[in-house]
């Protein structure tokens, strides 16, 4: 599933790879270099995946999902992710 | 541990911690714009075609003196790109070994293009040459004149497509 940097990462049938990568490291308050540092990479990659600009290989995905506390179900997906809902106000 | 072995650990050791330092390296950031890489590659190009230029029509010295600005286009490229083209598995992540590996496919589809066309405009200039029989020249200023060019596209190649992909890749957004 690896695609050329700075194409749409896509499947084998040409599909794209949606994530919500940046949405997750947010709301854990983790900066892109803490969250590079602890899945292995350089920062810049950070900004590829979050950007949905590269898909990571399954090792990199799994090790995203145990950082962020998530399965990697609930962090890619082949359809459009819906837009995580903004926390409510207390009334 | 035999000696060779130490020598090689310790030189992954300084090419790892080296290569940690260019890849967090911030000081050269003016050079990363699209404009300055776009910048740096027009240079490169130029430079490196004006070297056989310089060696045939104005001789030795200027040969020489034409190696200098290429060499400079194409450290400044080297610095802009953080050398991911030249550096080891070990250093790069995944993404990075991908578009490494990627790169060097573009750079041998490149100088296997110029040096196609190259040697395809020598066949068609020797087959439609007015007067006589071509003669080669095997001088020191002939044999420069493809060497250096020569050496600069296989050097070059890999951090020109990598700056180059850079450029197109930013313009796109």
């Amino acid at each position: 599933m690896l695609s050329f940097v700075g194409r749409k990462p896509k499947t084998a049938d040409g599909e794209q790879v949606y994530n919500r990568i940046l949405a997750a490291r947010e709301e854990r308050g983790l900066s892109r270099q803490d969250f590079a540092d602890a899945i292995g990479v350089h920062y810049q990659t950070v900004g590829y995946l979050e950007r949905g600009e590269y898909s990571p290989s399954l090792v990199l995905a799994l090790r995203i999902s145990r950082v962020l506390g998530l399965t990697v179900e609930a962090l890619f997906s082949l359809d459009p992710l819906p837009r995580p809902e903004p926390p409510q106000r207390p009334s | 541990m035999s000696r060779w072995s130490q020598i090689a650990e310790r030189n992954r050791a300084t090419v790892a911690q080296n290569a940690e330092r260019v890849l967090a390296d911030t000081s050269y950031d003016r050079f990363r714009t699209p404009r300055a890489l776009s910048m740096l590659v027009v240079a490169f190009v130029v430079t490196t075609a004006m070297m056989p230029i310089c060696w045939l029509a104005w001789g030795s010295l200027a040969g020489v003196a034409s190696i200098f600005p290429c060499l400079a286009a194409f450290l400044l490229m080297r610095v802009a790109v953080r050398s991911q083209a030249d550096l080891p598995d070990e250093v790069l992540d995944e993404r990075m070994r991908a578009e490494r590996d990627s790169v060097y496919v573009g750079a041998f589809r490149l100088v296997a293009a110029v040096v196609f066309v190259a040697v395809n405009a020598a066949f068609i200039a020797v087959a439609f040459r007015d007067e006589g029989e071509a003669t080669i020249t095997f001088d020191y200023d002939s044999v420069s004149a493809v060497f250096w060019p020569l050496l600069a596209l296989l050097l070059g190649a890999p951090s020109l497509v990598l700056a180059f992909r850079q450029v197109r890749e930013r313009a796109a957004g």
